[in-house]
């Protein structure tokens, strides 16, 4: 394997990515995410926004205010679960 | 060495990992199948404890380099122990209990998660793919062939053997509904139902505990729920709307209208950001002492990182069998389809070191995902380095009916001071769940 330094292990964004969004001018998280496509993988950003909060916070003196925004569901769930959901017995 | 399983006999008399793994016993063994393979597990474990315990470091392939993935924080926080479950593609093997007869198969890899042939595409592109930007500006015939290349080469698993039929859902209307049991969890039901309100308590874990479930020092028994707590255990708790909340219970869908919701649903473990952190059997501090809590011991050469509660649970358990830097960082994994070593850092001086088992307890961020859907504002917090809910000193947010509680609100905090929270938090919403007023 070549040496990667994965932010985003679910989608494969590596720091080199981030850095290079940086360059590039995408000074927050909302651009960066939309740019390198972190965050939007299996775990949604569990393991990820923090991490690329905190890069951000070194390369531009100020920490983003806000999260990328946290969108139902929060782990993947079967489409048939969803689908079901109408005709419910009540409790 | 390979990750194996470990008696209460292999530790020191009179620690708590050796009293846990006694009151275990030796009963629900099974077997479940690996790639064709038989592994023996313990019936209700984790599956992916199970693979690990049969040195099974590698389940799947990553998205687009195909570089190996293997369970990394056991929490259902990360993409590591992905597998096809009897027939069934993207199957979190750390949220599935192993069951007798369970056929888990790797994915996402030709021909298997082991050989890989696809992990080339690691190597061609050895800084990195910008797929976003280098797929979409070639026109025509170009682009729809690289497009077929990527789906391709790409993605997660394959689709189902078959159609599954899904369960019925249920609908259930309660006064509160509280997310979490671990201890603010229990205690803030507690109190509310104490106080007279119907509560659900809900956990996507077989018990309460919580943090202390993993925590091989600790084997103290857990606070009871009141008997009149409604509780539900392997029941995640998956999206919030305006007045609904959608709990996936045991494969069905419950949907949950509550006037008042608690979020007790913790802080998350990451390794933190260096160069070959994704290769198998690097561990986040908490999937290891996980893993240990259930007798298996994850490397038998451990490197372990840092100084949080698991790290030193981990170093008090297995004393000089693993080489503890508190203060260290981590600068690099070795090795490639498994971890062999780690370079560390320390104060201007780098050394190397081998291993097995890289375990990190490195940074912490706040489990706010659920509470932000709820509509609760989410904010950076300095102190904590990472985003948490923004709530008032009863754990309030800015979202009337919608409260935070315990490790989610504060961080680490000891059981005892997330406990306190928990009833604290309870008595506010059972206040306005009164009309009594802030």
């Amino acid at each position: 394997m070549t040496a990667k330094a994965m932010l985003c292990r679910c989608e494969d964004v590596t720091l080199d990515e981030v850095m290079e969004a940086l360059e590039a001018g995408h000074r927050d998280i909302e651009s960066v995410k939309r740019y390198t496509g972190f965050g939007t993988g299996w775990c949604q950003g569990k393991q990820c926004v923090v991490a690329c909060a905190r890069i951000l916070a070194k390369a531009t003196g100020r920490a983003p205010e806000l999260p990328i925004t946290p969108r139902p569901p929060l782990h993947p769930v079967a489409l048939g679960v969803l689908a079901s959901l109408g005709d419910a017995e009540e409790g | 060495m390979a990750p194996r399983r470990i008696l209460p006999t292999d530790l020191p008399p009179g620690s708590p990992l050796a009293r846990r793994l006694a009151a275990l016993g030796s009963s629900g063994r099974v077997t479940v199948e690996h790639d064709g393979s038989p592994v023996a597990a313990v019936e209700g474990e984790p599956l992916a404890v199970s693979l690990l315990a049969a040195g099974q470091l590698t389940l799947a392939r990553s998205v687009k380099y195909h570089r190996p993935r293997g369970a990394m924080c056991l929490r259902g926080d990360c993409d590591g122990c992905l597998v096809r479950v009897d027939g069934v593609p993207n199957v979190m093997s750390c949220q599935t209990p192993a069951r007798a007869g369970m056929v888990a198969q790797s994915q996402n890899a030709f021909p298997t998660a082991g050989i890989d042939v696809l992990r080339v595409t690691d190597w061609f592109f050895p800084r990195h793919l910008d797929h976003h930007h280098l797929l979409v500006q070639f026109g025509g015939a170009l682009n729809r062939t690289m497009q077929v290349f990527a789906r391709r080469m790409a993605g997660l698993g394959t689709l189902p053997d078959a159609i599954a039929s899904f369960p019925r859902s249920e609908s259930l209307d309660v006064d509160a509904l509280v997310v979490g049991a671990g201890s603010s969890g229990v205690a803030c039901a507690n109190a509310l139902a104490r106080g007279g309100a119907r509560v659900l308590l809900v956990d996507e874990r077989e018990g309460p505990g919580g943090m202390r479930r993993d925590d091989p020092m600790d084997d103290r028994a857990y606070p009871g729920c009141d008997p009149a707590v409604t509780v539900r255990y392997g029941a995640g708790a998956v999206a919030t709307y305006d007045d609904e909340t959608l709990v996936i219970h045991e494969g069905r869908g419950v949907t949950v209208r509550a006037r008042a919701r608690v979020f007790a649903t913790g802080a998350r473990e990451s390794v933190g950001v260096f160069s070959q952190s994704d290769v198998p059997g690097v561990f986040t501090a908490r999937a290891f002492a996980l893993a240990l809590c259930h007798g298996v011991l994850a490397g038998e050469r451990v490197a372990l990182v840092g100084d949080g509660l698991f790290a030193r649970s981990i170093a008090a358990t297995l004393g000089d069998r693993v080489t503890h830097s508190p203060g260290a960082a981590v600068v690099e994994a070795l090795g490639g389809r498994a971890v062999k070593g780690a370079k560390l850092r320390e104060g201007g001086r780098e050394w190397t070191v081998k291993c097995d088992a890289l375990v990190v307890d490195g940074e912490l961020g706040a489990a706010y995902e659920l509470a932000g859907q709820a509509g609760a504002s989410v904010l950076w917090s300095d102190g904590r380095q990472c985003f948490v809910p923004e709530s008032d000193a009863e754990g309030a947010t800015s979202r009337e009916g919608v409260y935070v509680a315990g490790s989610l609100r504060w961080g680490r905090i000891d059981h005892d001071a997330r406990a306190r929270d928990g009833a604290a938090v309870g008595a506010r919403a059972l206040r306005d769940l009164r009309g009594e007023g802030r």
